[in-house]
């Protein structure tokens, strides 16, 4: 379990470190804090330099930039801490988990053009890049000089034919399952890989498992994809919960956005034991009613499946609910912390459950 | 919803505290509570909380100065070494005695100061913030001396009336000993032109003064920590 990051020269972060991190996460702050940013770091080192990670993050922002012929490719100039790229840019990430130290660093083309153009006979780059991107520390895609390449403007390249590599831990660190949930609603495509995944690897019972944390009466859940209509079409219409208290199955619609939420993050905690989840904006969609069940399930299963969760919110409710959970689940509270994320201090400020509570009670606010 | 801030914050153990330190800020030019909210005093409602809570809120402030105002109440030496052992846990390492103009700290890397001031004076055991009261009643005034006596004999006749009465339930309450200065004071406060005003409220009347030395010295400490350049003390 990782329990400490320190990062450097990375987005709105010269230098910063997190230290007491428990098993369940909660990082807090104001606007523009750096909470998502410092999740996504965690996904990067969590993942071995993947810099589809980057790719990824990026295009989840918006931060994309367009070529001369209008391609939009993910820009990764604001990942460099000042938004600005040169020779030599570098951001690292480390972290205490027997991970490699993950550093990527901008090497300017210009003094060995050939280390980029020769591996790419084939192609045909619309923006040619001025920098290679070496992800130091990174055992599969990235790690070659000759894998990424950086326009002038910050367009992330990546050459398809070094594509095929899957990125693997060196130091024979195995790579544990990851997964991000993103702040706005989960893709009914991915939410059907995520249930195909589930039932092929006989985890279904798991997720209905973890709904029935917060609804007993839950019994199962099916999904039957509409006739007619295209798989990445489907919605919640195609969900259906069956339940003690009706006598058909209800359409998963039919209990809200926040009922759809929760059986994203188990379906997602079910896909990653021994792993990592991070939840960007965890409270999304949930009424602070539900916002208590929703910590019962995601601290009890990720004690359960032994998964490090990362969450980020600015819910004060979602605070609140994480203080009640700790007080009526006393044996879990020592698995819970909240990191106030502020940047006029370089480090994060972690908080025990026990703290957490002591402050809810006193009306005293981590985010502020 | 949290009544989270921003705003510098003091944390107290009573309503009357705030009261008291709204009044004596007011009376020197610094509006607390009016426009320009200048600093939050948060009543905390009892010692406890506010000794259980001071190393998370050390550690949460890393955006204003916070600050903690408890009684003596007891030895002072106890009292003390009540506080810190909170600071320690937060992290500092605080002098011994208290120091006589308050105390102040920083954490490492935390752009502001945190404090701690006891009531009244920082250095006499027992005291209290009707201690603080007290200092600013005006000089020789008649009705002080007549309010310590009349307090005395108060207690005597509960006493006396309770030693013929058996069953403890039904003897008759009265303050304990170490809060005689909380009935002294209001004794005082109930003979005065307008009756029985609250602590804080009698000084924005006058009926109290504003500059005792005490005062005076805690004043100081307010603006060290908070930085109220206008404060003129």
């Amino acid at each position: 379990m990782l329990t400490g990051v320190e990062i450097t020269n990375y987005r709105g972060f010269q230098s910063y470190q997190m230290e007491g991190l428990a098993q369940v996460n909660l990082l807090v702050g104001k606007n523009n804090s750096g909470k998502t940013a410092l999740a996504e770091a965690v996904h990067l080192v969590m993942a071995g330099g993947d810099p589809t990670v980057l790719s990824e993050a990026a295009h989840r922002r918006g931060e994309m930039t367009s070529s001369e012929d209008g391609r939009l490719y993910p820009d990764l100039s604001h990942f460099f801490h000042g938004h600005e790229i040169c020779s030599d840019s570098s951001f690292s990430i480390r972290s205490d988990d027997g991970f490699p130290k993950i550093t990527v660093r901008l090497i300017p083309l210009e003094e060995d053009p050939s280390l980029f153009s020769e591996s790419h006979p084939d192609e045909e780059f619309e923006t040619p890049p001025t920098y290679g991107v070496m992800i130091e520390g990174a055992a599969g895609f990235g790690s070659e000089i000759n894998d990424l390449g950086l326009s002038e403007r910050g367009a992330l390249i990546f050459n398809p034919r070094a594509r095929g590599r899957q990125p693997v831990i060196g130091a024979g660190v195995p790579l544990r399952p990851i997964l991000f949930v993103p702040i706005d609603s989960v893709p009914s495509r991915r939410l059907v890989q995520l249930w195909k995944q589930a039932v092929l690897t006989s985890k279904k019972d798991e997720v209905v498992g973890a709904m029935q944390l917060i609804a007993d009466s839950i019994h199962d859940i099916v999904f039957l994809p509409s006739e007619g209509v295209s798989r990445s079409a489907s919605g919640p219409r195609d969900w259906y919960v069956v339940t003690t208290d009706y006598g058909k199955p209800i359409p998963l619609g039919s209990f809200g956005d926040g009922v759809r939420r929760l059986m994203i993050l188990a379906l997602s905690l079910s896909q990653v034991g021994g792993g990592t989840l991070l939840v960007d904006e965890i409270d999304t969609g949930l009424h602070y009613s539900v916002m208590a069940d929703m910590w019962k399930l995601v601290v009890k299963k990720a004690v359960e499946s032994n998964v490090q969760v990362f969450a980020t919110t600015h819910s004060w409710d979602c605070i609140e609910a994480l203080s009640l959970f700790c007080e009526t689940e006393l044996s879990l509270m020592s698995r819970v912390a909240i990191h106030k994320i502020d940047r006029a201090i370089p480090h994060s400020v972690a908080f025990s459950g026990e703290s957490i509570v002591r402050m809810v009670k006193s009306d005293i606010d981590p985010r502020s | 919803m949290s009544a989270g801030s921003l705003l510098p914050t003091l944390y107290v153990e009573g309503k009357d505290d705030i009261s008291v330190i709204n009044a004596l800020l007011l009376r020197h030019g610094v509006d607390t509570q009016k426009g320009k909210q200048l600093l939050l005093i948060k009543d905390l409602e009892s010692i406890e909380l506010v000794l259980e809570i001071m190393p998370d809120v050390i550690k949460e402030a890393t955006t204003r100065p916070v600050g903690f105002v408890v009684d003596i109440d007891i030895e002072l030496t106890h009292r003390w070494e009540a506080v810190r052992g909170r600071l320690l846990q937060a992290g500092v390492t605080p002098p011994n005695p208290c120091p006589p103009d308050g105390y102040f700290g920083t954490l490492p890397d935390y752009p502001h100061m945190f404090g701690v001031w006891l009531m009244p004076d920082c250095k006499t055991d027992g005291k209290m913030l009707e201690d603080m009261v007290q200092s600013l009643m005006p000089a020789h005034h008649p009705l002080w001396p007549h309010a310590q006596a009349s307090t005395a004999v108060a207690a005597t006749l509960v006493d006396n009336a309770n030693a013929t009465i058996n069953e403890t339930t039904k003897k008759w309450k009265r303050f304990i000993d170490a809060h005689r200065i909380k009935a002294e004071v209001r004794s005082w406060l109930a003979w005065q032109a307008e009756p029985g005003v609250q602590l804080g409220a009698a000084i924005n009347a006058h009926i109290l003064g504003h500059d005792s030395p005490e005062a005076l010295a805690f004043l100081r400490w307010l603006k060290q920590l908070y930085g109220f350049v206008q404060l003129n003390v």
